[in-house]
């Protein structure tokens, strides 16, 4: 006698809904089984959640306490802390060739009893949100192994068409066709023997996570001893780039100090542009910004900024010395011959803005003594300090010397 | 990737800059590899030393320049419009400018050679086995120095060459 199979309605219902997105197929369990239902990944973070209640909104998972086992151990009642409330329900495992990729909770206000119904409804959900997520995990692996080797192309110029630059990063969900620039954090006296490669990889998850937490894409690469950044402009971001760039710098710059006080931690930004085929200018960019700003002590130097050492730290090293010389030669020599700091005096006045008050206040020395002081100063390089360009002359000269050209 | 150089043993024969020269086969006034004599007993090898950070590559307004996953800076030739700023950025003098072709050349540290398996032809040519290539990630010797009087700053581009320096010769007198 012939004997006809019949598919349950729910199997039905749920296989449909697992051709949807995650949100859709948690909302389409709620409403078969009546009850909230809560997805989380292995690490206990929120993946989704379809709530009843429009007011009910969880921003994360604070705590999960196994509270009782059911007859059947795949099942368990639970007690979620969420930032908002405090839930309770019936929860399992949701894994994948016995790895477990997440939890599946069906959560109420009364929770005693699971009955038969759900228990079944959320055996085939968690088997179907498995292979759902398993698939996300494959493709998020397969990702991976691209985003390196695209990011070093883009980073080093090695990608020469805008189309295919732009087509290649949305596997990742990157916009390049906005305005974006590069940071680049480096660790001091990196030994790739030594345990610095953790520290590296220290560096590259709090870059990565400081982004995040402010709700940008996180487009970085670690090589060498450097974490290379790319931040892109959201049209929904207030602030600009460069403030935002300026910003995250100071976060990691400040984490990683407080993380690691005795090493040495630094970063340049390079300038924004609007062709992603121009990343590897702004990056090359903060590099040199890196460098100078190590020699002048510019805790976030940024490349556009930089001004006159630009041009200085390019120019060939005996014409710089030269310069240097011409300039402040005279006084230098004064000040070894007769045990004088006419130097120290003149470089504190070019750092204050040529500003007499604030320089006799940072050097604590009374405005006729200063005076006084500049006088000679002036004497001594026989031409006068109130002159705009002999001024210019000066800065760039103590500019010279702050770069290590000296 | 990049080159490591012994002082102590380049004699100045020159037959790195004459072997690059046969093989790359560049015009007359262009030698990718050049030997510079910087005191009596001071030699130094210099081509491009593919930088970490090269300006050559930054400066480039038609975006000739790219780096290789090993280390290479290369030119395309076919995108160079000979505006040189690259010749005038490079600290090293690396980049050349052709005047009958209008193109900038420089050295590319034999890569077809090297994905043949082969070594740059300069190393290989190298008399006393001064010049060599090395893999600057896992190299590590003590006795290395990042420059070497006579070589260019090398502060902000970070070229990929390391150095033996000249080691202080002793003199034994025997009576």
């Amino acid at each position: 006698m012939e004997q006809s199979a019949c598919i349950p309605e729910i199997a039905t219902e749920l296989t449909k809904a697992s051709h949807q997105n995650l949100t859709y197929f948690i909302q389409k369990v709620s409403d078969l089984s009546g009850k909230d239902v809560i997805l989380t990944n292995n690490h206990n973070q929120l993946i989704t959640s379809a709530l009843k209640d429009p007011n009910h909104i969880i921003g994360s998972i604070m705590a999960i306490q196994q509270l009782e086992q059911h007859k059947d151990p795949s099942f368990s009642l639970y007690e979620l802390i969420t930032d908002s409330y405090v839930y309770r329900g019936w929860g399992t495992v949701v894994a994948y060739d016995n790895k477990i990729l997440g939890y599946l909770y069906l959560v109420d206000s009364e929770v005693a009893k699971l009955e038969v119904q759900n228990q079944t409804l959320m055996s085939l959900a968690s088997l179907l949100i498995a292979s759902k997520l398993q698939m996300k995990l494959e493709i998020r692996q397969e990702k991976l192994k691209f985003k390196e080797p695209f990011l070093f192309d883009l980073l080093y110029g090695n990608l020469k068409q805008k189309d295919d630059i732009l087509e290649h990063a949305k596997v990742w969900n990157w916009d390049f066709s906005l305005q974006q620039s590069v940071l680049v954090f480096t660790l001091k006296d990196f030994n790739h023997y030594a345990t610095d490669k953790k520290l590296l990889n220290k560096l590259l998850y709090i870059v990565e996570r400081t982004v995040v937490e402010r709700r940008w894409e996180p487009i970085a690469m670690k090589r060498g001893n450097q974490v290379s950044l790319i931040l892109t402009t959201k049209k929904e971001e207030q602030k600009s780039l460069k403030d935002c760039s300026r910003k995250i710098a100071e976060i990691v710059l400040k984490e990683m100090h407080r993380q690691e006080p005795e090493r040495f931690f630094s970063c340049g930004i390079g300038k924004t542009y609007n062709d992603p085929r121009d990343l590897f200018r702004s990056f090359q960019e903060a590099k040199v910004a890196l460098e100078i700003g190590e020699l002048l002590d510019i805790q976030v130097p940024y490349f556009e900024e930089l001004g006159l050492e630009r041009i200085l730290y390019k120019h060939d090293t005996q014409d710089l010395k030269e310069y240097y010389e011409t300039i402040l030669g005279k006084m230098i020599n004064y000040d070894s011959i007769h045990n004088t700091d006419f130097a120290e005096t003149l470089e504190a006045y070019a750092n204050n803005q040529f500003d007499m008050i604030t320089t006799a206040q940072a050097l604590f020395l009374h405005k006729n003594t200063l005076r006084y002081r500049l006088k000679k100063i002036e004497d001594i390089l026989e031409y006068k300090l109130d002159d705009i360009n002999n001024r210019l002359n000066v800065t760039a000269a103590f500019k010279i010397k702050k770069m290590r050209k000296i | 990737m990049g080159f490591c150089f012994n002082a102590d043993d380049c004699i100045g024969c020159r037959a790195c800059e004459i072997a690059c020269k046969n093989e790359n086969q560049t015009p007359s006034g262009i030698n990718w590899r050049k030997v510079k004599k910087i005191s009596s007993e001071l030699f130094l090898s210099i081509s491009c030393n593919h930088c970490e950070n090269p300006e050559c590559f930054r400066v480039c307004p038609q975006r000739a320049f790219t780096k290789r996953r090993d280390g290479i800076v290369e030119i395309e030739q076919s995108l160079c419009d000979g505006c040189q700023l690259c010749v005038t950025s490079c600290p090293y003098n690396a980049p050349q400018f052709d005047p009958e072709t209008h193109k900038v050349s420089k050295c590319q540290m034999c890569y077809p050679r090297q994905d043949a398996g082969l070594l740059p032809t300069c190393v290989e040519a190298c008399t006393t086995n001064a010049l060599s290539i090395v893999n600057l990630d896992k190299f590590n010797n003590p006795d290395i120095v990042s420059s070497l009087p006579g070589f260019p700053d090398i502060q902000i581009t970070r070229p990929s060459i390391v150095f033996f320096p000249q080691k202080i010769r002793k003199r034994y007198f025997l009576f």
